[in-house]
């Protein structure tokens, strides 16, 4: 039995306290997939806790024999694609939205300025590929177990999604070049 | 134009180094000579290195806390609905089975214990006898119950509303799933 399954089982058996130690190991990997998804730390930040919140209340529904890692990511994952789907449809909020994320991402330094235009230029599902596959070097398996995609929908999206980096990667420096 | 669409559709498979020696050869001998497909090329293995520098974002170091301070909460907010969901059972419960008892007992002394003649050569000895038990309650409460009726039924209306003001603030505050859970 791995580490995970036995604080799994400890959990269900009424021990919370060994909750902590599932939010301190996977708190990372989960935050980071919201923020790559959201664009916005202090969405990024509820998202997680939101993850972790209903983490705890499916427990009972894990399944033991599948990582306890890319259960939870799964979780974030439709979370996240939810809430990006949500945003879409707000159409009068997003204009707010944008000029926050502006402001946000205004903090961070130019590496993480650079990637964060590049995956807004993906579609939600294509930079969610795209960041199990960097971030977490997962294979096409297991990004498919994560986002309920079929395999060959996710070389496909991956394929289409690296392709639009390079293009747009091609866009934003060719300027600067002939400048 | 074909061997460019071509050599577009391995660059992905050749960015995660699983392209064959005959097709890795093809990329390289077309790229020398394809200015457009070079570039691609290119942007797309810049792009890759790009992605994997940037670090694992991390979230604030007070993370853990809170979700287990969120958790709790959700957890006594839990225990909470439950003890109220049971206390509000119970009191239906109870609310019911007088309303029911006072019902019978009304019945019996408004429409029942009048015939009473009649019920006598009709009914069957266990009937008699059980009879005799709501007769004598009936005595007791009787004319009691009778100026009770009013006052009942306005108990009843009144307290059926209560309970469906209390119930729809709940489930609006907490939201079908959380209670009926």
């Amino acid at each position: 039995m791995s580490e995970d399954s036995r604080l799994v089982s400890e959990i269900l058996s009424g021990n919370i306290g060994a909750f902590r130690q599932l939010v301190e190991s996977y708190k990372s990997q989960v935050y980071n997939l919201a923020y790559r998804l959201l664009g916005d730390c202090a969405e990024a930040e509820d998202a997680a806790q939101e993850t972790f919140l209903r983490a705890f209340k499916s427990l009972h529904s894990y399944d033991h024999n599948r990582p306890f890692a890319s259960w939870l990511l799964s979780i974030t994952h439709h979370y996240c694609i939810d809430l990006l789907r949500k945003r879409r449809a707000q159409a009068s909020a997003v204009k707010q939205m944008a000029e926050d994320l502006r402001v946000n991402r205004g903090r961070g330094n130019s590496l993480e300025v650079e990637v964060r235009e590049l995956l807004d230029k993906l579609g939600e599902e294509d930079r969610a590929v795209v960041v199990l596959k960097y971030w977490y070097g997962y294979d096409y398996r297991e990004i498919s177990e994560i986002t309920g995609l079929s395999e060959s929908a996710v070389k496909s999206r991956l394929y289409r999604a690296r392709r639009t980096l390079a293009e747009e990667w091609l866009k934003s420096t060719q300027p600067k070049a002939e400048g | 134009m074909k061997e460019c669409d071509y050599v577009t559709e391995i660059m992905p498979i050749a960015l995660d180094g699983l392209l064959n020696d005959e097709d890795k050869a093809r990329l390289n001998a077309h790229i020398v000579v394809c200015d457009r497909c070079r570039a691609l090329w290119e942007a797309m293995r810049e792009v890759s290195a790009l992605l994997a520098q940037a670090p694992m974002s991390t979230p604030s170091p007070e993370f853990t806390g809170r979700v287990m301070a969120r958790l709790e909460r959700e957890t006594l907010l839990k225990v909470r609905l439950r003890l109220g969901g049971i206390l509000l059972f119970w009191a239906a419960y109870v609310e019911t089975l007088a309303m029911l008892l006072m019902g019978v007992l009304l019945g019996w002394a408004i429409w029942i214990f009048p015939a009473k003649g009649l019920l006598l050569r009709l009914a069957l000895r266990w009937l008699w006898r059980l009879g005799l038990v709501l007769e004598s309650l009936a005595k007791v409460a009787g004319s009691f119950l009778q100026t009770l009726l009013p006052p009942a039924t306005a108990f009843a209306i009144v307290s059926s509303g209560i309970w469906a003001v209390v119930l729809f603030f709940l489930f609006r505050r907490y939201g079908y799933a959380r209670i009926l859970a």
